[in-house]
């Protein structure tokens, strides 16, 4: 943290292809956005007054999408074009995906009306005292481009942004997540050559 | 996006003469990033095992306690040690200290009370019964805080756990120092950064006695909170000197006082000095549910948590806390308050003791902190000085503080 009265949260975003060969190409290595989700989740949290349970304050998913946005601030709370059913992130994925409401701009709606993927707990790493690492891995099956160009009206559409959510923070009956972190990345086009592997760590 | 806090500090809070004594940012350490960190990282598998998933509480990594101290120096000084010198001199006239006469009162001691002379603080006299912690024989300057502070000063040991100066009595009252023995401490009171509540129950806090005396004196030599109206308080004075001790009598001090300390009153506070939330304030609950506003007093009980309406928006939380006035005239005999801290559960240490829920228990609380913010002043909150003629002396004066510690995420 900085030598200042606040305590300055921020994070780092790295993400590489992995080809079948165990091959690693960085194509993208950066800051990323804490969005002010974050403080809406841990102010439930000190509060006392939303889940009584951890679980639902973990950064237990995310959503990657394919309209990123240039000037996204901490006020930021959802993805510009987030892959939005199961086939677009693709059904032999190596992770779960699931449906769940999202708490956007303050209002929860009541319907599920968003779809995560789910970051399997091994793949949270505690790097020091106050620092954790998500890895999320796209692997050679899952979000290729050919699953959702056809929706977004052409063809070769690529990935461009990421964010990551909060599972339930307000203790909803039906999960309620929220944006937590941000990032617009360069454009990569996904196909079956290669995995992604999406590295963000966080620093409180 | 960051996370910051302030704190307000205020008396007669709530009424037309309400005043707001201190306002400032705090500091957020780098112990407010491990709580959140150790959520984040702590498996959800946990809630699959029966005696385990307790561990997964949302409570088990939240604010739950608030501490009070001052400067390092001030921890060898004040009623520290000049009650250590009003002993010494009380023994030297024979007396034993020896088994209770009563709430509160000690067998033959001369004053069973925290003391202080004036001989020993060269200038601690703020009018006639005032007591100054910031005497000119020192200056009081709490240590400057810093993001990797884990407690609120480095070193609160007492003087009698640094031999080359006890030995010699250095701060002391300049009597003859008899030498009896040295008090004792359990070693998880030792060093703890800020005040310490023994007067709660010394044999609790691992106090022996001083050679030939019972330990129920060597509470005072701690301090430094007074106990509470079910036992009596406990008395405070301001002498010039030890002479003015007198075997059976009333000793002849400039002012002394008995304060009733709320804390101890209603057992918000734990040995170790950790102010804890409400637990268990009576009378809360009803039909209705459980309302605020309903309940002006009950930061009297201890911390209490709200937010604001619009607190998902704006993120802010608020820990507001009563220190009463019988809190802050007896900790003023001890240095005043200079330092404050917020302190989440530790649940990795907490972890080493048993596994949650951790029920408050003041006299044996196993819970274990992790400093999670801190303030320090360059005034001393439980400041007082003898206002004009015809009011009540100083220390006969205090008034409650009302203390607003708000975070914003």
């Amino acid at each position: 943290m900085n030598f200042t009265e606040e305590l300055g949260v921020v994070g780092h975003l790295q993400i590489a292809k992995v080809y079948r060969d165990k091959s690693e190409e960085i194509v993208f290595d950066d800051h990323n956005v804490i969005v002010s989700g974050l403080g809406v989740g841990l102010a439930n949290m000190f509060t006392g007054s939303g889940a009584d349970n951890i679980i639902q304050y973990q950064f237990d998913r995310f959503q990657i999408g394919v309209s990123g946005n240039d000037t996204a601030g901490s006020a930021i709370y959802e993805l510009s074009g987030p892959l939005s059913s199961i086939q677009e992130y693709g059904l032999a994925t190596n992770f779960a995906v699931v449906s769940a409401n999202q708490i956007k701009n303050g209002t929860v709606t009541t319907t599920v009306d968003s779809v995560f993927g789910l970051i399997p707990f091994k793949n949270v790493t505690r790097i020091d005292e106050t620092s954790v690492r998500y890895t999320i891995i796209l692997d050679e099956d899952t979000a290729n481009n050919t699953s959702y160009s056809g929706r977004w009206g052409g063809t070769d559409v690529t990935l461009t942004e990421i964010g990551l959510f909060m599972k339930n923070p307000a203790g909803y009956a039906v999960d309620g997540s929220i944006l937590v972190a941000y990032r617009k990345f360069t454009q990569i086009l996904k196909t079956s050559d290669f995995s992604l592997v999406f590295r963000w760590t966080i620093n409180f | 996006m960051k996370i910051r806090g302030k704190v307000e500090v205020y008396s007669d809070y709530g009424t037309k003469d309400q005043k707001l004594v201190s306002e400032d940012d705090n500091l957020i350490v780098d112990g407010a990033g491990e709580i959140v960190v150790n959520m984040l990282t702590t498996t959800p598998s946990l809630s699959g095992i029966a005696s385990a998933s307790a561990i997964l509480d949302t409570s088990n990594y939240t604010i739950q306690a608030m501490t009070f101290g001052k400067d390092e120096e001030g921890y060898k000084r004040h009623a520290h040690t000049d009650t250590w010198s009003g002993l010494d001199f009380s023994f030297s006239k024979g007396a034993s200290g020896g088994t209770e006469a009563g709430p509160g009162t000690y067998k033959d001691l001369l004053f069973s009370g925290a003391m202080v002379f004036v001989s020993a603080n060269t200038n601690p006299a703020g009018g006639v019964s005032s007591y100054f912690p910031s005497g000119s024989s020192y200056k009081i300057m709490p240590r400057a805080p810093v993001s990797t502070d884990k407690k609120l000063e480095l070193n609160s040991n007492p003087i009698w756990a640094e031999t080359y100066i006890s030995a010699n009595n250095y701060y002391a009252s300049p009597v003859t120092w008899n030498n009896p023995g040295l008090p004792a401490f359990g070693s998880s009171v030792v060093n703890r950064g800020h005040n310490l509540n023994t007067l709660l129950h010394s044999s609790g806090a691992g106090m022996n006695p001083i050679a030939g005396t019972s330990y129920q004196s060597t509470d005072l030599l701690v301090g430094a909170y007074p106990r509470g109206v079910w036992s009596g308080g406990t008395s405070g004075g301001i002498f010039n000197d030890v002479s003015e001790l007198l075997p059976r009598q009333d000793p002849v001090g400039i002012a002394s006082a008995t304060f009733v300390g709320n804390f101890n009153t209603v057992s918000s506070m734990d040995l170790l000095g950790h102010l804890g939330q409400v637990y268990q304030a009576s009378g809360v609950v009803g039909s209705g549910g459980w309302h605020l506003e309903k309940h002006p007093n009950i930061q009297y009980s201890g911390i209490v948590v709200s937010g604001s309406a619009d607190f998902s928006s704006t993120g802010e939380v608020a820990y507001s806390t009563v220190i009463g006035a019988g809190d802050l005239g007896f900790t003023n005999f001890y240095g005043g308050i200079y330092n404050i801290g917020l302190w989440a559960l530790d649940i990795k240490e907490s972890l080493k003791v048993g596994v949650p829920p951790y029920i408050w228990d003041p006299i044996s609380n196993v819970r274990k902190y992790k400093l999670f913010s801190k303030k320090s002043f360059t005034k001393n909150l439980a400041h007082i000085q003898d206002k004009a003629s015809g009011e009540k002396a100083g220390i006969l004066n205090y008034k409650d503080l009302t203390l607003i510690w708000r975070l914003y995420f």
